[in-house]
């Protein structure tokens, strides 16, 4: 459950990149946020994983406050969330195995169980058999898939995931959808920042159109 | 979610606890060991940093020994008033004798006295021919060992009896010596605060920059919930291990240095009538050293690694 009320946030710099946006995400649900360049969908994405402070307004997620959180609860109220990054960020010095193991790692989940969870999010992705390999040594839409895995091992309760398809081919971003449907299906609330509208139209979620920072459009697309 | 409280009450958490710590430590020595030669250096300087309070306080442990050695050696001469029979002389030697703070005493009579001296300074028999001996007969008391400023006071106490002319305590160079330890005892502990101060902040550059180094990973480890404590822990295992290692140099270092000095300095020793065994450090010492090693390179990670990952945010 995601609430956004009347949030806008400015950089330091100056730049705006978020106007007075207004959305709640209920449990179950998913939404494309969508929007030209630098129209603000990731930073739409960073103000939920607590990442940059709102400049007005308020965010929460499960009701929680993310402007009161101290910056001790942080770690635990990210880890309540499965987020997918444009640039990947994965750990390069560790394998593919190990990256995804790593919000498991970090909550301290015994090995046996991380080896089991860690094999069902890489078969989830097809990447299965890359377990053992390094990160570099694979495809930018196979490096994608890393971070969709990471992102999903930990059960969260909230999934964002910021163009988790730019690299990859229609059929790759329809079977890491169907992923995301699946945690939709268990009571999940999803965010997916794309501009890839072939995908939007095969997939007939609600739609958050960003253009300069404001909501203009808020609508479940039906073509 | 509900998976996860219930591992958490499992009794397998402590193993899993352990199964973590275990491999940021792994983690931690083989980040070390893919750079050997800074390594080798910081734990080098480490070991030097740490050989010098041990240094200064075994030296305070052996000297301080001397000194007691030197202290029960410490006589009070009492020179008697000329009047004073022999038989007086004797009764009073006997009934000091019976002070508690007294070891032993000896009177010696103006006869006994110039014999001695005659045959000390090499004239053989003929000072005792002189007509009148000049000398006082004298007692010579050893007191019982204790502190230098009790044997003043009983000194000075010796010196108020009615027949004693004169009080003469041979044991002034050793209060001096004592009050010199005293100035050098203090500025060793300045010394060893400073040295140490300067371990830490050595220990804790050091797992500043590692953690420079890897900054972008913890970035990532931050990103996806990862704690300060989380992401500082293979570094406090660096710390504690570089401290541990540094520990274990010093006794090296110490050992080395106790055989080459140990000689010459019972020589030393022995000119000024004391006998010394220069100790080392004894097992139990040692393993002390370098536990304190260990803590120190682990506090002060501790402390580098929370300012520093702090400092980083996403
Ligand atoms: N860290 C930052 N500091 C300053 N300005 C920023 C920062 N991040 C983003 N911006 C600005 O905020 C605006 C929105 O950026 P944002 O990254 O949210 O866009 P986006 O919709 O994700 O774009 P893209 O589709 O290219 O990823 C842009 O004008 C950008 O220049
Ligand atoms: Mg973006």
């Amino acid at each position: 459950m995601i609430i956004f009320d009347a949030v806008s946030k400015r950089y330091g710099d100056g730049q705006t990149a978020l106007i007075d946006v207004s959305f709640q995400l209920g449990r179950g649900e998913i939404a494309f946020v969508t929007g030209h360049s630098g129209a603000g969908k990731s930073t739409l994405l960073k103000l939920i994983l607590a990442l940059e402070p709102c400049s007005a307004g308020r965010v929460f997620v499960d009701d929680v406050d993310i402007g009161n959180l101290s910056r001790r609860k942080i770690p635990y109220f990210r880890r309540k969330i499965g987020a997918v990054f444009q640039d990947h960020q994965l750990l390069m010095d560790r394998t593919v195995g190990e990256n995804v193991a790593l919000p498991l790692e970090i909550s301290g989940f015994p090995a046996r169980d991380t080896r089991r969870r860690v094999r069902a999010a890489l078969d989830k992705v097809g990447l299965l058999t890359k377990e053992r390999l390094y990160p570099a040594s694979l495809s930018g839409g196979e490096q994608q898939r890393i971070g969709i895995a990471r992102a999903v091992v930990n059960r969260p309760r909230v999934i964002l995931a910021d163009e988790p398809t730019g690299n990859l081919d229609p059929e790759l971003s329809a079977e890491v959808l169907r992923v995301f449907e699946q945690f939709k299906a268990v009571g999940v609330s999803l965010l997916v920042a794309t501009h890839d509208t072939s995908l939007i139209k095969r997939f007939p979620y609600r739609v958050l159109h960003l253009d300069e920072g404001e909501l203009i459009d808020d609508s479940t697309m039906t073509i | 979610m509900g998976e996860r409280t219930q591992n958490s009450t499992e009794p397998g958490i402590l193993a899993t606890r352990l199964a973590a710590h275990r491999k940021d430590a792994v983690r931690s020595v083989w980040r070390l060991l893919q750079e050997p030669f800074s390594t080798l250096m910081t734990v080098l300087v480490v070991g030097i940093a740490l050989l010098l309070p041990v240094v200064l306080m075994l030296v305070y442990a052996n000297l301080e020994g001397v000194l007691a050695e030197f202290q029960s050696s410490a006589r009070i001469t009492l020179y008697l008033e000329e009047d004073t029979t022999e038989s007086e002389g004797i009764e009073l030697s006997e009934y000091l004798l019976t002070l508690a703070d007294t070891e032993l005493t000896a009177y010696v009579s103006p006869s006994q006295a110039l014999a001695e001296f005659s045959s000390a300074v090499g004239f053989g028999g003929s000072l005792s021919e002189l007509a009148d001996n000049p000398l006082p007969a004298t007692i010579i008391v050893r007191p019982t060992p204790a502190g230098m400023a009790d044997v003043e006071r009983l000194a000075a106490e010796l010196g108020q009896l009615p027949d004693v002319e004169l009080v003469q305590l041979d044991s002034e160079w050793i209060s001096r010596l004592l009050a010199i330890t005293g100035v050098l005892a203090t500025t060793a502990r300045l010394a060893s605060l400073i040295v140490l101060t300067g371990l830490c902040l050595i220990v804790g550059n050091t797992i500043k920059q590692g953690i420079d180094n890897r900054r972008a990973e913890i970035l990532v480890v931050k990103l996806v919930g990862g704690t300060a404590g989380f992401i500082a822990r293979p570094f406090l295992y660096a710390g504690a291990i570089i401290g541990l290692a540094g520990g274990v140099v010093a006794c090296i270092l110490l050992g080395l240095l106790t055989l080459g000095l140990s000689d010459p300095l019972t020589d030393l020793v022995g000119l000024y009538g004391g006998e010394l065994r220069v100790s080392g450090l004894d097992a139990v010492a040692m393993l002390g050293v370098v536990l304190a090693g260990g803590g120190i390179g682990w506090l002060a990670a501790l402390v580098a690694s929370l300012l520093r990952i702090a400092a980083l945010e996403p």
